[in-house]
């Protein structure tokens, strides 16, 4: 009888042997991800929990590989992130978050009208290299491969209140395009509290021959998101508020988007694109989603003579052949649907170059001396009702 | 009742072992299989097959001409809803590879645009596109800095040394004491020529830094301007 018992035992120690081995090598989520077969797909792939340090509490599944080809109208050239997946708790499955995540183009046009450059589709740029002077391990940091770095690191504040403080901590994966005299930072960071950021980093020798004209520097992001699969809808999300209603109230509106369509941002009324899937709420019982907002800084963002530079957001239906930002008005010109399909957002940032002394100056030879230092501007997809309550605030529920 | 339990651990034990040993096979049949798709990069004989498909093919000929053209060949793409199945475990099937490329004849001034399925070599669609949707590439820009060395004014710029600058590959570390590097461009002015033809501006490097001037190249006009610092210019810095 004990023999039986214990033989029992052995086979129920084994069966949470099993399941735990299981669980470590090919959990399934409701986005249906076979591990397995995940890094069977992406040999690139990267698994980084957080926090670092203790029991880990999210978990981020990410696919990457850069693109380094002939055709960047077809296939933009640079860091490509994608499919990844979040894992908001322990034991909750992961989450496709997108698919596909690039920069589609950069559009230089400089003050006089002329030149105008597209400085990823036209020709054939690739990232440079990249050293451990790029990202060094005291940072947190290490190339990855011979184009890309990676870092791990302390963002700082995660929240502070009467009860306490808690800092938190993101992955940063970054390249940098060689087009010639510029470099462009391909940054992309992916934060303990679901949040990805988005962001183009510009740098390098001014223009020869025009070292001193003013010019704006234009990202276009592509971002094929797939919120927990590809059945995906979208709403225009605006802050309204009237400075001269005394009453001083204000309204939040939400929009649903039925067609593909370009849409300017609005800093007054705090714009921003929600992405929902149907199929996809939190045990509150709210749609989880991904909110796309701008990240500006430096001061603004430019309209320029071509449509594609005239809104900040534009989204269309996924199409594999559609990876071109300078032909998003023929993209949306049929006025295709993008509710309840798989969609793909587009986002337009700014950074406005007024060259400046400490870019650089002409030497006595004539010859310029000097380098422009990084400039930044970006996006960041937001979770919004992703999460129950916070995991990184010990007394929620 | 301890004394009960040994036998099961130890059966729990040679288990979880045979298992871990499983697990670490595994995964290294996946390390073995993952490098295989490691290069998303087409290999050498992946171009060529492309490019036999694409030159073999009626409808591409039939547009840009008979004439061997120029092939812009994008990095390969796995089909989404092949890998979205071959992710979720419901297909076996992994999933297809697809290229586009762009083909170009400078002569003729004809472009098409390709969709090639890569594992059969097969071309798919052949589209006509209009020349400014053809990428540039490097033998554009030799042929722009062909072009540019027989000017006049850039012979004048560049000097003696006009002869040593070479191109420069984008994100090539190799050191190039005299690198020219070419810029695409594009012009919104109906007057510019380079609102419909193909323009390239040079830019040229030393070991000093760039030279103030860049060679403007019109490629389907064949001219070639010299843009030089100038003062006073809408936009400058004061």
């Amino acid at each position: 009888m004990s023999a039986i018992r214990s033989l029992l035992n052995g086979i129920l120690v084994a069966a949470l042997g099993l399941a735990w081995a299981s669980a470590a090598s090919g959990q399934v989520s409701r986005a249906a991800v076979s591990l397995d077969r995940f890094y069977f797909f992406c040999p690139n792939a990267i698994t980084q929990s957080f926090p670092t340090t203790g029991v880990a509490q999210t978990t981020w599944l990410i696919c990457w590989h850069e693109v380094a080809g002939y055709n960047s109208i077809a296939n933009p050239n640079g860091l490509v992130i994608g499919p990844i997946y979040f894992r908001k708790a322990p034991g909750a499955p992961f989450v496709r978050v997108l698919w596909d995540m690039r920069v589609s183009d950069y559009f230089v046009p400089y003050h006089p009208g002329s030149p105008r450059y597209y400085d990823l589709s036209a020709f054939n740029f690739q990232l440079t290299s990249v050293t451990s002077a790029d990202c060094p391990a005291c940072q947190g940091g290490g190339p990855i491969s011979p184009h890309v770095c990676k870092e791990v690191r302390d963002r700082g504040l995660m929240w502070k209140d009467y009860g306490g403080v808690r800092r938190g901590e993101e992955l940063i994966l970054w390249g940098a395009i060689d087009a010639d005299n510029y470099r462009y930072i391909q940054e992309y960071t992916f934060r303990d509290d679901g949040v990805v950021i988005g962001r183009m980093g510009a740098t390098g020798q001014n223009l020869p021959g025009a070292e001193l004209i003013t010019h704006v520097h234009n990202a276009i992001w592509r971002i094929d998101i797939d919120v927990d699969g590809v059945i995906n809808s979208t709403s225009w999300l605006q802050h309204v508020e009237d400075p001269n209603n005394v009453a001083g109230t204000a309204t939040d509106t939400n929009t649903p988007l039925a067609t593909a369509q370009g849409l300017v941002w609005g800093a007054r009324t705090h714009d921003a694109l929600e992405v929902t899937n149907p199929a996809f709420k939190n045990a509150q019982g709210h749609y989880s989603g991904y909110r796309l907002m701008p990240l500006v800084t430096g001061g603004g963002l430019t309209q320029h003579y071509e449509t594609f530079t005239q809104n900040e957001f534009w989204i269309t239906p996924y199409n594999p052949g559609q990876f071109a930002a300078k032909y998003l008005p023929t993209y949306v010109a049929p006025h295709p649907s993008v509710a309840n399909t798989d969609l793909v957002l587009w986002y337009k940032g700014s950074l406005h170059h007024q060259p400046r002394d400490e870019d650089g100056a002409y030497g006595s030879n004539g010859l310029w001396v000097g380098t422009a230092h990084v400039m930044w501007t970006g996006f960041m997809l937001m979770p919004h009702d992703l999460f129950d309550c916070s995991p990184f605030y010990k007394p929620c529920p | 009742m301890k004394h009960a339990s040994i036998p099961g651990i130890v059966f729990a034990i040679t288990s979880f072992v045979g298992i871990s040993t499983a697990a670490a096979k595994q995964a290294d049949t996946r390390q073995e299989d993952s490098a295989k798709l490691k290069s998303e990069a087409l290999k050498a004989e992946d171009r060529r097959a492309i490019e036999n498909a694409v030159l073999s093919d009626k409808r591409v000929r039939q547009i840009v001409g008979e004439e061997k053209p120029r092939i812009y060949i994008a990095d390969p793409e796995t089909d989404k809803a092949e890998a979205e199945a071959f992710l979720a475990g419901t297909s076996e099937k992994r999933p297809s590879r697809r290229v586009r490329a762009a083909v170009f004849n400078p002569k003729t001034n004809k472009a098409a645009r390709v969709l090639i399925l890569l594992d059969e070599r097969r071309v798919l669609e052949v589209e006509e596109i209009k020349a400014d949707q053809v990428p540039f590439s490097r033998e554009d820009a030799e042929e722009a800095l062909a072009l540019a060395k027989e000017n006049r004014e850039v012979q004048h710029a560049l000097g003696e040394r006009m002869e040593r600058f070479c191109l420069s590959e984008s994100g090539s570390d190799a050191r190039i004491p005299f690198a020219a590097q070419a810029l695409p461009l594009r012009s919104t002015n109906p007057r510019d020529p380079c609102s419909i033809d193909r323009c390239l501006d040079l830019i040229f490097r030393t070991e000093e830094g760039y030279l103030p001037m860049r060679a403007h190249v019109d490629l389907t006009k064949r001219t070639v301007t010299l843009e030089t610092r100038k003062r006073n210019e809408g936009g400058e810095h004061p």
